[in-house]
């Protein structure tokens, strides 16, 4: 049987007489990756926008749980289970790595009021256990701000592992990244995604990512949805191949 | 497992209190070393200049609790010279419409600080950066207004003068242990408070609000939180105003009042919790000196705000930890440096 963890239903988002997302419908099964690409400026952002309550749909649902989400504030979806990483590197710069990552158990624990204990100390320690899953034990005690930019995405993702999501959505997880980094960060996607049974939803410029760690994939065109499926069957899609693949497979053989 | 060197390495961290007491005691040191010298100071001075003391140690509460909002939630806030002015106008007015004794409205003003702040809070708290220090600016301006024009019940322009404070308080030394209990109490609660989860989740705001937001943290009601336990200690500093000048006037509630915890933060330091006090103790004596020499000490001041905004934003406190810091590596370095081979073992240099 189908277990749609989250489903965006006929979402519509105009922005003036420009509509960045046109009816788009996207079915997330539980436990999957799921990846969303496009061409820039077909809407990615603007849908996971959407999602996760930061803008407002013009037109449809979003259902996240079998409940909607809809016109929620942005920390109230994330309590339901819904986390972001966000696109451009967002961390707190001042914090240390271990005290980023308590933030997040602090929140899950519903201790952001606790004025009188220690209890953030116990989540450092605790923090240096995901740190060392995502490869950051080493700068455990650093200043977030200085880590490097493969480190911060890494720590981003670490942040949001901590308050336990059912669903991750990363905007661009590699975005601006060396290979070697990029690697990395999809193999830290995959193992936890699969360890913790989390559902992923990213978008993602890196094809060979895309097509290397995701169970399906939907492809957004103008702010519409032009196909869906397996990524063998995006791949093989004429639609797909002639707009987006079409013009990096001539450009790949072109090249050389 | 893996995770035992990882939390050594944390332990080794700075503040992660490896040895606790050790590191306990490390840190205490400074603010102890400072509250001694305070007390001692206090206890020898000539009566006049324990009175200017005991103002800058007041204003050194005002500045911290100013602060919370300022360096830890990075909330820029001209308006709590309102909480300072409820503070001082409890004791005063309680005294002049005899509705309260001393001790009672000493008691109630912080309450009704807290109370204060949080109608004002949600309303001011709706807004952000600039025009969050321009509303709480505003309500500075309507606190002045309502003490300066409700004459009947504030005194007007000219406040509330009187034996409002009772008779052993009017003696210099009692009226300064009082008030240096008072702030220390306070300040003990306040690192308390800063340094708990809430706390943590206060610093992760001012650095990001929308990635705490997105981690599940109600960013609002967080700053509302902080936004009421300033209100509640500014106003436990407005009542030290009347301890120290049996007075209460408009100008305490004045904008102009509200910038000046601000300016003790921003020069002492706003990232540390002692840098603001620092900060007061700075600029009070350098009000009072200043003043013996021109007439616009407040330009200095300006100057001197300018040069540590644009060359060490991290205040007096700041840089002094900065140089610590390096004064540290240096000297763990100095050792290490040099090949040890021509070097004689275990040299007496250090």
């Amino acid at each position: 049987m189908s277990d749609t963890v989250l489903a965006v239903e006929g979402l519509v988002r105009d922005f003036g007489a420009f509509r960045a997302v046109n009816h788009v419908d996207l079915a997330v099964e539980r436990g999957t990756i799921h990846a969303v690409i496009g061409p820039n400026g077909a809407g990615k952002s603007t849908l996971f926008k959407l999602i996760t309550g930061s803008l407002r749909p013009t037109a449809g649902r979003v259902i996240l749980n079998g409940q909607s989400i809809g016109g929620k504030r942005s920390h109230v979806i994330a309590r339901r289970g819904l986390v972001q990483v966000f696109q451009l590197s967002s961390i707190c710069g001042r914090l240390t790595v271990a005290e980023s990552v308590a933030l997040g158990l602090i929140s899950q624990r519903h201790r952001g009021f606790d004025v009188a204990s220690t209890y953030q100390r116990r989540a450092r320690d605790e923090a240096v256990a995901i740190l060392d899953q995502v490869g950051l034990v080493a700068h455990a005690s650093s200043i977030a701000g200085t880590l490097s930019h493969g480190d911060q995405r890494a720590l981003e993702i670490a942040m949001a592992l901590a308050i336990k999501p059912t669903v991750l959505l990363l905007d661009e997880p590699t975005a601006g990244m060396s290979p070697a980094e990029t690697a990395v960060i999809a193999d830290l996607v995959v193992s936890e995604a699969r360890a913790r049974g989390i559902t992923v939803v990213l978008s993602e410029h890196d094809m060979d990512v895309v097509f290397g760690i995701s169970d399906h994939v939907t492809v957004l065109h103008q702010g519409q949805v032009i196909a869906g499926g397996t990524p063998a069957q995006v791949r093989s899609h004429p639609e797909v191949m002639a707009i987006y693949l079409g013009h990096a497979a001539t450009a790949g053989e072109e090249a050389p | 497992m893996t995770t035992l060197p990882a939390a050594d390495l944390l332990a080794a961290g700075r503040d992660a209190g490896g040895s606790p007491w050790a590191g306990r005691l490390r840190r205490a040191a400074l603010p102890l070393a400072f509250f001694v010298a305070v007390l001692v100071l206090g206890l020898t001075m000539a009566p006049a200049n324990v009175l200017e003391l005991q103002y800058a140690v007041s204003l050194a509460l005002f500045a911290v609790a100013t602060n919370l909002m300022l360096g830890f939630g990075g909330l820029v806030s001209f308006g709590q010279g309102v909480f300072y002015g409820v503070g001082a106008y409890t004791v005063s007015l309680g005294w002049m419409h005899q509705s309260l004794s001393f001790s009672e409205a000493m008691i109630l003003a912080p309450f009704l600080g807290a109370a204060l702040a949080v109608p004002l809070g949600m309303i001011a708290l709706r807004t952000r950066r600039l025009y969050f220090a321009l509303l709480t600016l505003a309500l500075s301006q309507l606190a002045y207004v309502i003490a300066e024009n409700q004459t009947n019940f504030t005194g007007g322009t000219n406040g509330v003068f009187g034996a409002m404070v009772p008779s052993w308080l009017l003696v210099p030394r009692n009226s300064f242990l009082l008030t240096l209990a008072i702030v220390t109490v306070s300040l003990a609660i306040l690192w308390k408070v800063l340094h708990s989860p809430f706390g943590l989740v206060l610093r992760g705001i001012r650095d990001n609000r929308e990635r705490v937001e997105a981690l599940g943290v109600n960013v609002y009601a967080h700053e509302l939180a902080a936004f009421v336990i300033s209100g509640f200690f500014c106003a436990v500093a407005g009542t030290l105003f009347v301890v120290y000048s049996q007075s209460s006037y408009p100008e305490i509630v004045d904008w102009t009042a509200s910038g000046i915890p601000v300016f003790m933060a921003v020069i002492g330091g706003m990232y540390t919790f002692f840098g603001p006090v620092v900060g007061a103790f700075v600029y009070e004596f350098a009000n009072h000196y200043l003043i013996e020499y021109t007439q616009d000490w407040q330009l200095v001041i300006g100057v001197v705000l300018l040069a540590i905004v644009l060359l060490r934003p991290d205040g007096l406190a700041g840089s002094l930890s900065a140089i610590g810091e390096r004064w540290r590596r240096r000297r763990d370095r100095v050792p290490a440096g040099p090949p040890p081979a021509p070097l004689p073992p275990e040299g007496g240099a250090s």
